[in-house]
């Protein structure tokens, strides 16, 4: 894949031009059209994607069945690390926004990355690490608010008699 | 007391590859905390300059909520590591570390943790092997306790949204609002 389709993205601003080009070797080109399922919850399949262009909605299935959209990610985005690091299920469903450019870290090659001692795979870790670190306190905060959810409204609902009482 | 800090680094699992010469350097950069029932280890917000790991007892994880109650995100056990986010990513504290019970934390340095695990010694790839471990198996248990909350609430009939629009509606009336 051309490193230089990866060279602006924040993510990787600190990596020098050695380590991005070797990066860029182990990466596979994909694209999507809107409404297409790039990763779904629950399967074991596909590597890690870097979102190119394009925006990716992130959703996920309950135990009963309904969904619930968790996040919409831009250009610059990691995904899909979870369930290659672990070896577990799709956490949630990702779906294409509109037309979606890729760089997909394949499965066998991101192993390969967390196992072999290179420069290039510490570079590597760290990145996935930092954006592990972004999930777990978005995932922190979702459930602090889910959590409160009915304390605020418990409290607008007072306060609507309030008014009412007033009108 | 240098060389019982070495033995117990290296009795830690994810300390246990450091050579004696890693685990003395690392030793001089950490120090033991006793920390009382209910005492606060770290603060939501704050400025992260070290990670710990923990000894003895539990520590529990809580975020405030938006209506500033402490929600528990997570309890820690002996082995554990926390704190290891702020130092990785250089973002503040994302959750308060209180005591659960009577606790003991080794403490330390994150600037002499980064280095360690910039080294590139056979010991830095264990170290963030188990770092990449603990973050995995929290961003499940997150994963599963959200949808825990979320189908309860639809069980319930306590759907989040629901009551809060018909609260604002309520308002809206109230207030003398068009329909």
């Amino acid at each position: 894949m051309d490193p230089a389709l990866l060279k602006d993205l924040a993510l990787f601003s600190a990596w020098n031009e050695r380590d991005i080009g070797a990066l860029s070797t182990v990466m596979v080109q994909r694209t999507f059209s809107d409404g297409d399922i790039i990763l779904e919850q629950g399967e074991r399949r596909h590597g890690a994607f870097v979102l190119l262009s394009g925006s990716v909605r992130v959703e996920r299935r309950l135990p009963d069945e309904s969904s619930v959209d968790l996040v919409s990610l831009q250009r610059g985005a990691l995904f899909g690390t979870l369930a290659v690091m672990d070896s577990g299920p799709r956490a949630a469903r990702c779906i294409a926004s509109g037309a979606v450019f890729c760089a997909e870290v394949p499965r066998a090659e991101f192993l390969s990355l967390l196992e072999s001692r290179t420069t290039l795979a510490f570079q590597f870790q760290l990145l996935v690490l930092r954006d592990m670190c972004q999930d777990v306190r978005a995932a922190n905060l979702r459930l602090a608010e889910l959590v409160s959810l009915p304390e605020q409204e418990e409290g607008l609902v007072q306060l609507s008699s309030v008014f009412a009482g007033l009108s | 007391m240098q060389e019982l800090m070495v033995s117990t680094l290296r009795s830690l699992p994810v300390f246990e590859e450091l050579d004696i010469a890693s685990a003395r350097e690392l030793a001089s950069h950490c120090e033991g905390v006793d920390l009382p029932q209910d005492s606060v280890l770290f603060a939501e917000d704050e400025p992260a300059d070290c990670m710990y790991v923990v000894l003895a007892g539990s520590i529990r994880l809580s975020c405030l909520s938006p209506v500033g109650e402490p929600v528990m995100v997570g309890m820690a056990q002996p082995g554990s590591v926390i704190g290891e986010m702020g130092v990785l990513d250089g973002s503040p504290r994302s959750s308060t570390a209180t005591a659960a019970g009577h606790a003991g934390v080794l403490k330390v340095e994150g600037a002499s943790f980064l280095a360690m695990i910039r080294s590139g010694q056979p010991a830095a790839w264990s170290i963030l092997h188990v770092i990449r471990t603990t973050l995995s198996e929290r961003l499940r248990t997150l994963d599963s306790r959200v949808d825990h909350v979320m189908t309860t609430a639809q069980t319930s009939g306590a759907m989040p949204g629901e009551p809060m629009r018909s609260a604002v509606d309520g308002l809206h009336k109230a207030l003398g609002g068009k329909e």
